[in-house]
């Protein structure tokens, strides 16, 4: 299989790429598969990183994906989008905190947390 | 409280009665189900479950299914007082010393009257925090257990006096009949039934048992949280929502000690603490500062084993922390938070394991 060259994708396609890998890791978690997670996980950041390197820093086309059916991808994408809409990020990340829907709620508490501490400064 | 002995006609006090073609287990809480004509006893990890909160374990070894569908074949058949006495060969007359203690705590609960039935002389195993638990399991029962407190009560409910030419052996007078039939086709509202709008739809469990630990795990997890988003505090067996999934899974009931720990709501740091001396099912003991890296580190034992870094909390809750300090994450640099807490002070690692508590769930804030 040929290895994807994210440079060769649009804007919506690296939105549509990053909601794929946000949904093969909320699968991952669910199967107890902490290595494919962890590799999700790297592909994300590096789809994260593609837009962010577009001019103009493309990372706010992940906003959209703040009302995917899949929680975990919307955990994702709120976390990504923190440095470009961090109000909006925030209250995405807030309602998956209060949601009990778990290991996304805790994850997402622990964002708020560690955002509040000055550990996650995002950028 | 006594029940008439149907088949000796003796009385003697009895946690199961035979009644509107359902069996029930003091003091409301039902052993069969019916389907169509058909009488039939709930799976028998649900009999044992309800009869070992009143029986404890020493009625393990009692000959409780077969005597249950001896009863569940009579009562399909109309045979009520039949049913009552092979209920009474099951020879289930003496509470546990716990069982006792709930049985009077449910009474003056649920307004009902309780047993005189006689108790074993073993000492009392657990303590007050699994009786609060036991407690909250029957609330959904209350209804029934008000519907039928006559029959466990004799000086409430008229038999049939004895050679008279129109008794029907073993069922209450007629006065008295339809409550609590009603009762059993239609089981109150408790846990299970939480009134709101339909939510996510249950996940799809498997009808018999995944052949590996890990699938079987899978499925559980996926049970306990969609439970404990429809905000359930437990599942009950034969009640609501629990009833689809324990009807056609019954190898869940091995596990719903490891489901109803994970719908615990958040308790206090004390608490948890505590409870660390009380085994139970479904828990295990958590390291708020995890012990392994906290020893690769040179912590001193003591520190690590010390009651302050020690929390009894859900077994499922357990895992999910322990997946969240094990994989990667944005806040750390793509770091896990295992790998970015390693190297801190003890007091970084305490922050961020009391934080996890609080955002699991498991720990009051």
């Amino acid at each position: 299989m040929r290895k994807l060259n994210l440079s060769d994708l649009t804007i919506d396609q690296l939105v549509a790429r990053f909601s794929e890998l946000g949904t093969e890791q909320d699968r991952a978690e669910r199967t107890d598969n902490p290595s494919k997670y962890d590799r999700l996980f790297w592909q994300m950041e590096a789809v994260k990183n593609e837009l962010k390197a577009r001019p103009g820093d493309s990372r706010s086309a992940l906003v959209k994906l703040y009302d995917h059916p899949n929680m975990q991808v919307r955990l994702k994408a709120a976390k990504a989008t923190l440095a470009v809409a961090p109000i909006a990020a925030r209250a995405v990340i807030e309602a998956i905190a209060d949601s009990r829907s778990y290991p996304q709620a805790g994850d997402a508490g622990m964002c708020l947390a560690n955002l509040d501490a000055g550990v996650f400064k995002p950028t | 409280m006594q029940i008439t002995n149907s088949a000796g006609g003796r009385e003697r006090p009895c946690t199961l009665a035979a009644y509107a073609d359902t069996v029930w287990l003091w003091p409301g809480v039902p052993l069969t189900e019916k389907r169509g004509r058909t009488v039939r006893p709930l799976p028998s990890g649900c009999v044992r479950f309800w009869i070992g909160r009143l029986h404890g374990f020493e009625a393990q070894h009692a000959p409780i299914e077969s005597a249950l569908a001896q009863a569940a074949d009579h009562l399909s058949a109309g045979r009520q007082a039949e049913a009552q006495a092979a209920l009474d060969a099951a020879k289930l007359d003496r509470l546990s010393p716990e069982g006792e203690v709930l049985m009077r705590a449910l009474a003056a609960r649920l307004g009902v009257a309780a047993s005189d039935m006689s108790v074993g002389t073993r000492s009392l195993p657990w303590g007050v925090g699994n009786l609060a638990a036991d407690l909250r399991l029957f609330d959904a029962f209350a209804g029934c257990a008000a519907a039928l407190e006559k029959i466990w009560d004799d000086s409430k409910h008229p038999r049939w006096p004895r050679g008279d030419p129109d008794s029907r052996g073993g069922r209450f007078s007629p006065s008295d009949g339809e409550v609590a039939a009603s009762s059993a086709r239609q089981p109150p509202p408790g846990i299970g039934h939480n009134g709101g709008p339909p939510l996510d739809e249950p996940p799809e469990i498997p009808e018999t048992a995944p052949s590996t630990a890990k699938l079987r795990n899978i499925a559980i997890k996926s049970i306990a949280r969609w439970a404990l988003k429809r905000g359930f505090e437990a599942l009950i067996p034969g009640i609501g929502e629990a009833l689809a999934f324990l009807d056609t899974a019954r190898w869940i009931y091995d596990n719903l000690p490891d489901i109803n720990a994970y719908l615990d709501k958040p308790r206090s740091l004390q608490d948890l603490r505590d409870a660390v001396d009380q085994p139970k099912e479904g828990y295990e003991v958590h390291h708020i500062v995890e012990q392994n890296p906290a020893r690769r580190e040179g912590f001193p034992e003591n520190q690590i084993e010390s009651r302050d870094n020690k929390v009894r909390i859900s077994k499922l809750k357990h895992w999910e922390i322990s997946g969240w300090y094990g994989t990667r994450n944005e806040e750390f640099n793509g770091a896990s938070p295992r790998d970015y807490l390693r190297g801190k002070d003890w007091q970084e690692k305490q922050r961020v394991g009391m934080m996890a508590l609080v955002k699991f769930g498991v720990l009051r804030p």
